[in-house]
């Protein structure tokens, strides 16, 4: 399966993205040439410790950088269109159908005074096209699920219906709610609808958070860091459920996180980042047995191993590199063990080792 | 049998006759709030029946007419003269048992205030609301855009700050005419830049919170974000604000009355009256005091109201 889909095209790719943000102190070089691909369907985890750059990755993809920030080089084409070149309104509507993003704490993402139901209402009243189809399916079939638009926007033969009234289309808004909740397995979604973000725990919020994002039928969803502010069972429930929604929705998934573990739980790819750049692409199982590069190597001998304990945990020597004077060259050199004369000039590229396996060292 | 749709509906009932219980509830709790609404409601009510329960004529039935006062015989004590009764004087001709006495034209007091509240509370939601609306429309624009939009506007509200507020109501009065629609002009003018001042700072705070970014990242407009969400969430001062303000307005809206701005000398109004009152404050006191007691009491009231209501109404409050 996951064979076939590294075959196909990619839905996203990203080509040496360089992106800097200017401070007080001097130009952060956050991504230095980030190259990427995401295939149909699938879901790619971005791994690397703090500040590597995987959250400017995803607000580059989302076109929200903050004001300071700059793109430099490269570009991101999503389904054949570059967005670099897309203008503020072009990549609102993109973010508004076609790019979801679901973000870390869900207690602060949601708006603390408007209900579950106005705010899911919310997206779907950003599209009406989404809407109109579903008023058509209505009339035709008598009734709508959500599960129905997916299938119509894969087989990419939508109909709508143009004299919608406003009516039916919030009723239609509802049903739609009321049936994505029901995906994300919130229990009692009509209740639920009527409550406001603090009446739910943080898992709830989570999920409702993910309903507004698959809300938008996106090709491509970001997930970025969504399990980390939950304690761990809620986060074994997040993962089981997107795991369990992935071949439901059509699209693929960009699961941002620091958690390996997490990665290896949904994740077909795993993409390893270090300072800026990606240093490591493999399938899951394949960079989990033979991880190429060193600091991935290194990253996999600090995890605790039930199977193969240890007295003490390996950490990496040093620090996270400075970003705006960041080390020349590779920029794990510093902290490598197998550091090399060559590794201080140029920037190793990625290189496909083994098959669907990247890594970007002089070593290979 | 109840189908299961019917069974929905009720709960739905259920729960919002549950959250009316806990809302009645939040306010039952503090008692100074419920003292402040009940307060509130009765004059609220007194000044929609004020036409019912006292004739509104006898207001306006009085005037110096060729030497003479002209009053309805009902309320004063005798035709030609005008003689303060004091509080609790019964006229032995007639009905006539004066509660809280006669005012300096010799009405009966208790009526004229009965018939001035609803106009002091009238002009109140008209000022108020104007200079609330305006003043948070401007406000959110402001904070929300930032930049130099905001700046001028900061300025120009300042300009409107370093002049004392009642100075300027008077300025602006006794340039453009004592009529109603000037006085309340006037008061709105120096009224609204303090909500420009409370909606900026929200919603500079507002703007910067994690649902925006999110609702960003969902493809909602600039104008949505702002009136839809960041406005929403940051509005309860400003009910709050309002709230007190109509205790506020009443305040200076009277000292206006009070300092001779007053469209006609014989309107009931509550400044109106104590200025009524003003020249017999050693023979006649209660032509000032009462005026001014009920003055106290809507003002009190309408901020204990105030202070309840952001406890009832925030949704961040209420767990």
């Amino acid at each position: 399966m996951a064979e076939k889909r590294a075959e196909s095209q990619p839905v996203l790719e990203i080509r040496n993205l360089k992106v800097n943000f200017s401070t007080y102190k001097g130009i952060v070089k956050a991504l230095n040439g980030v190259d990427l691909k995401l295939y149909s369907r699938e879901v790619l985890a971005l791994v690397g410790e703090s500040g590597c750059g995987k959250s400017v990755t995803a607000q580059t993809l989302i076109g929200l950088l903050p004001e300071n920030a700059s793109i430099l080089e490269g570009e991101m084409i999503l389904n054949g269109k570059n967005l670099t070149k897309k203008s503020k309104e072009e990549m609102r509507m993109l973010r508004a159908q076609a790019i979801a993003i679901v973000f870390q704490d869900p207690m602060t993402f949601l708006n603390p005074v408007l209900t579950i139901e106005t705010q899911l209402e919310e997206v779907f009243m950003l599209q009406k096209n989404l809407l109109r189809e579903a008023v058509a399916i209505q009339k035709a079939e008598g009734d709508v699920k959500f599960a129905d638009l997916i299938k119509a926007k894969s087989a990419g033969s939508s109909q709508t219906d143009k004299g919608a009234s406003k009516k039916e289309t919030k009723k239609v808004a509802k049903k739609l709610s009321i049936d994505l909740l029901r995906m994300v397995k919130l229990p009692d979604p009509k209740r639920i609808l009527k409550q406001y973000p603090f009446e739910l725990s943080g898992g709830m919020r989570q999920r409702a958070m993910i309903a507004m994002a698959f809300a938008r039928r996106p090709s491509l969803f970001i997930a970025d860091e969504i399990t980390t502010a939950l304690d761990v069972t809620i986060q074994a429930q997040i993962l089981h459920l997107l795991k369990g929604l992935r071949d439901r929705i059509d699209a693929s998934t960009l699961m941002i996180t620091h958690d390996l573990s997490v990665a290896a739980e949904v994740a077909d790819r795993i993409a390893v980042m270090y300072g800026g750049n990606i240093v490591e692409t493999a399938l899951t199982r394949a960079l989990f047995r033979k991880p190429f590069h060193p600091y991935t190597q290194m990253l996999l001998r600090a995890i605790p191993n039930i199977l193969n304990p240890v007295e003490r945990l390996e950490s990496i020597p040093g620090t996270v590199p400075e970003m705006i004077n960041p080390p020349p060259g590779c920029r794990f050199h510093p902290r490598c063990p197998h550091a090399m004369e060559i590794c201080k000039g140029e920037r190793p590229k990625l290189l496909e080792v083994e098959k669907k396996h990247e890594v970007a060292c002089y070593l290979y | 049998m109840q189908s299961r749709e019917e069974k929905v509906r009720k709960g739905e009932w259920e729960a919002r006759i549950a959250d009316l219980k806990y809302t009645l509830h939040l306010f039952r709790k503090n008692p100074l709030v419920m003292i402040g609404t009940i307060i509130t409601l009765f004059f609220v009510a007194l000044a929609l029946l004020s036409n019912i329960i006292v004739d509104p004529n006898l207001a306006y039935a009085s005037g110096y007419e060729g030497g003479m006062y002209r009053f309805d015989r009902k309320y004063m004590w005798s035709a030609g003269h005008i003689i303060n009764w004091g509080p609790g004087i019964s006229i032995y001709s007639g009905p006539e048992f004066f509660y809280l006495g006669t005012d300096g034209w010799g009405r009966d007091l208790l009526a004229m205030i009965i018939l001035s509240i609803p106009v002091d509370l009238y002009n109140a939601v008209v000022i108020v609301s104007i200079a609330a609306v305006f003043g948070t429309l401007i406000g959110a624009i402001a904070g929300y855009v930032g930049g130099i939009f905001d700046e001028a506007i900061l300025r120009i509200t300042d300009i409107f700050f370093a002049f004392p507020g009642l100075v300027l109501a008077l300025v602006f009065a006794a340039m453009f005419g004592r009529t109603m629609e000037t006085l309340q002009l006037a008061i709105v003018l120096v009224w609204w830049p303090p909500y420009v001042r409370l909606i900026r700072g929200q919603i500079l705070s507002e703007k910067e919170k994690p649902y925006v970014e999110a609702l960003r990242a969902l493809g909602a407009s600039h104008i949505r974000i702002l009136f839809r969400h960041v406005l929403l969430n940051s509005i309860f001062p400003i009910l709050v604000q309002i709230t007190m303000d109509l205790g506020g307005v009443i305040l200076t809206f009277s000292a206006l009355m009070f300092l001779g701005f007053s469209p006609s000398p014989s309107m009931p109004e509550l400044g109106n009256l104590a200025a009524d009152g003003y020249g017999h404050i050693f023979d006649a006191p209660w032509v000032m005091i009462f005026p001014g007691l009920v003055m106290l009491v809507i003002s009190l009231a309408f901020n204990l109201v105030g202070d309840g209501l952001r406890d009832v109404l925030d949704p961040r409050l209420r767990r």
